[in-house]
């Protein structure tokens, strides 16, 4: 049984599709990331798997459980930062974290350890008996992941979790997702926009675009999967007419000649070492050789645009 | 209903009351506290000895206090959502009832301190001021209508509050419509003994009139609480997670 099992999930809200028959599988202790664009569904996605929400059709469970049904249970075991999630203002930091382990159950020994290594951990010391009104919008959102993060959840749906956070903090802060998710096999789920952040932190992605997904695989299934990789070979001198020998070598899809010498583009990984021998043979100069492969950013426009150009029916 | 959760969301909520009532301000918490001291102990003691006695000026205590404290629980549904709050509030294990157990007891909380605090400090400097050795008390029938509606006034209060709330876009929205419909609510019974012919209003005058004070008391109880067990039942329905105007 996986930690989140989406089996021809649809919602309305009221006669407006959000999601459409989407299904969706995420291992336990896996890193997800569910990516798309505003209004792409993403948080209802969330919403149903906390229960708050319940789907016009299909199946939701969460770590074995119906969120409809067990709904406590499944929150009890998960740890949400929501879109533009608040804290109380007429509450310190301290307080604030103390409420949310007083719903969780937390013993007061438990809570102390916990919250003083988050508060440590998140850029928060020094603030504890602070006011949340009188923190700043980065401090205010690293205390809403302190709550999300306090009682050690098995699961982690964090949206949009370094919104307001400086570079720093947010590489803090996935340093700290890692280290939780490999230490105690917790699952996450997160969304976000910053596609540099899901490439080094998550195993799995999904893009959703107009409530369906249209891409669901392993970051480098997905960037492998949009274009053939490419060389560009820096040369200082290349003969004339090279580029329709190099061209016939077998795994050559194209060369094209450019400012810098060549740009190759490749059927598959394999003949990289036969290349630059044919080249270092013919006489090429070369300085610097560069294998490009397609970025999550590319593969997540790609996605997008190819169905938006599918859902008007012509070719992208 | 877990008390750990009410105890939780009461907690939160007195302790936002006690940032409300004073903005977070030492010097105004206690300027607001010496007003407050002031009224209740200059009051009673400029109207003297009768003030005891009084039934009808006794019972405007629980009714301001009510009013006074009714604001917390416009603020308690319509306020979380607009703080973005309401959702992580959801997003935990607590079930949707305990929260309403939780807003509606600190607010009746703060309405009895508003109502009951001010009766008891005016009945102590009465009977310092105008005793003359025999002790000032009210009748016995107010020793316990009194608290009785200090209870059941913010109770019927607080949760048709909660339900405006539950339902209003913004604190302003929610606030504007009990706004209105408190003196609707006042009104109506007024306008209709006008409209009612003259027979009819005159035997129901006379009927309350021939009731002792302790039946007008259990009177009123008893339609409060039935008010509240409506907009209770009402906030059970609708205030639940998988309902869209929830979120």
């Amino acid at each position: 049984m996986g930690a989140i099992e989406l089996t021809g999930i649809s919602f309305h809200y009221d006669a407006v599709p959000v999601l459409e028959g989407m299904d969706l599988h995420i291992a336990r202790g896996e890193r997800f990331a569910l990516l798309g664009p505003n209004g792409a569904g993403k948080t209802t996605t969330i919403r149903l798997l906390l229960g708050l929400l319940r789907p016009s059709a299909g199946s939701v469970s969460v770590l074995g459980l119906d969120p409809t049904t067990a709904g406590a249970e499944v929150r009890s075991r998960s740890g949400a930062l929501l879109e533009s999630a608040g804290s109380y203002e007429a509450l310190s930091v301290i307080e604030n974290l103390r409420f949310h382990a007083d719903l969780f159950g937390m013993t007061e020994a438990r809570f102390r350890s916990r919250a003083s290594e988050l508060i440590q951990t998140l850029g928060l010391a020094g603030l504890e008996d602070r006011g949340a009104s009188h923190l700043s919008l980065g401090q205010k959102r690293r205390l809403t992941l302190a709550r999300a993060l306090l009682h050690e959840p098995e699961l982690l749906i964090l949206d949009e979790p370094t919104n307001g956070l400086d570079p720093i903090a947010a590489r803090e802060l996935y340093r700290l997702l890692i280290r939780m998710t490999d230490q105690d096999g917790s699952t996450l789920l997160v969304t976000t926009h910053n596609l540099a952040e899901v490439e080094s932190v998550c195993h799995r992605a999904a893009i959703i675009h107009h409530g369906s997904l249209v891409a669901c695989d392993t970051i480098g299934a997905l960037t492998d999967e949009l274009s053939r990789p490419t060389l560009d070979l820096i040369c200082d001198a290349v003969p004339d007419g090279y580029e329709t020998a190099l061209a016939s070598v077998s795994g050559v899809a194209s060369v094209t000649r450019t400012e810098l010498g060549l740009n190759i583009e490749l059927t598959s990984d394999g003949p990289i070492n036969a290349i630059l021998a044919h080249a270092m043979d013919a006489g090429v100069g070369l300085l610097e050789v560069r294998r490009h492969r397609a970025s999550l950013t590319e593969v997540y426009l790609d996605r997008i645009a190819s169905d938006a150009a599918a859902a008007r029916g012509s070719p992208t | 209903m877990r008390w750990r959760m009410v105890r939780a969301i009461l907690r939160k909520e007195m302790g936002g009351y006690a940032q409300q009532f004073a903005g977070g301000n030492r010097a105004a918490l206690i300027s607001s506290s010496l007003t407050f001291l002031g009224a209740s102990i200059g009051g009673p003691l400029l109207i003297g000895p009768y003030w005891v006695e009084s039934a009808a000026l006794l019972c405007v205590y629980p009714i301001i206090g009510a009013v006074l404290g009714v604001h917390g629980a416009l603020d308690g549904i319509a306020g979380e959502r607009e703080r973005h709050t309401l959702e992580t509030l959801l997003a935990s294990p607590i079930d949707e009832m305990e929260i309403i157990a939780g807003k509606l007891a600190g607010s009746i909380m703060l309405c009895m301190g508003l109502s009951l605090v001010p009766i008891g400090l005016g009945l102590i400097a009465m009977n310092i001021v105008h005793a003359d050795g025999a002790l000032l008390l009210p009748a016995a029938h107010l020793i316990w209508g009194l608290p009785m509606l200090a209870v059941l006034m913010p109770a019927a209060m607080s949760s048709t509050a909660l339900l405006v709330s539950l339902f209003s876009a913004s604190v302003r929205n929610a606030t504007q419509v009990y706004g209105l419909l408190l003196p609707v609510l006042l009104v109506i019974p007024a306008v209709t003994m006008i409209l009612l012919p003259h027979e009819v209003s005159s035997r129901i005058r006379d009927t309350v009139q021939s009731y002792p004070g302790a039946g007008v008391f259990i009177a009123i109880g008893g339609v409060l609480s039935v008010v509240t067990l409506i907009a209770l039942l009402h906030l059970k329905a609708y205030f639940r997670r998988g309902s869209q105007q929830v979120l």
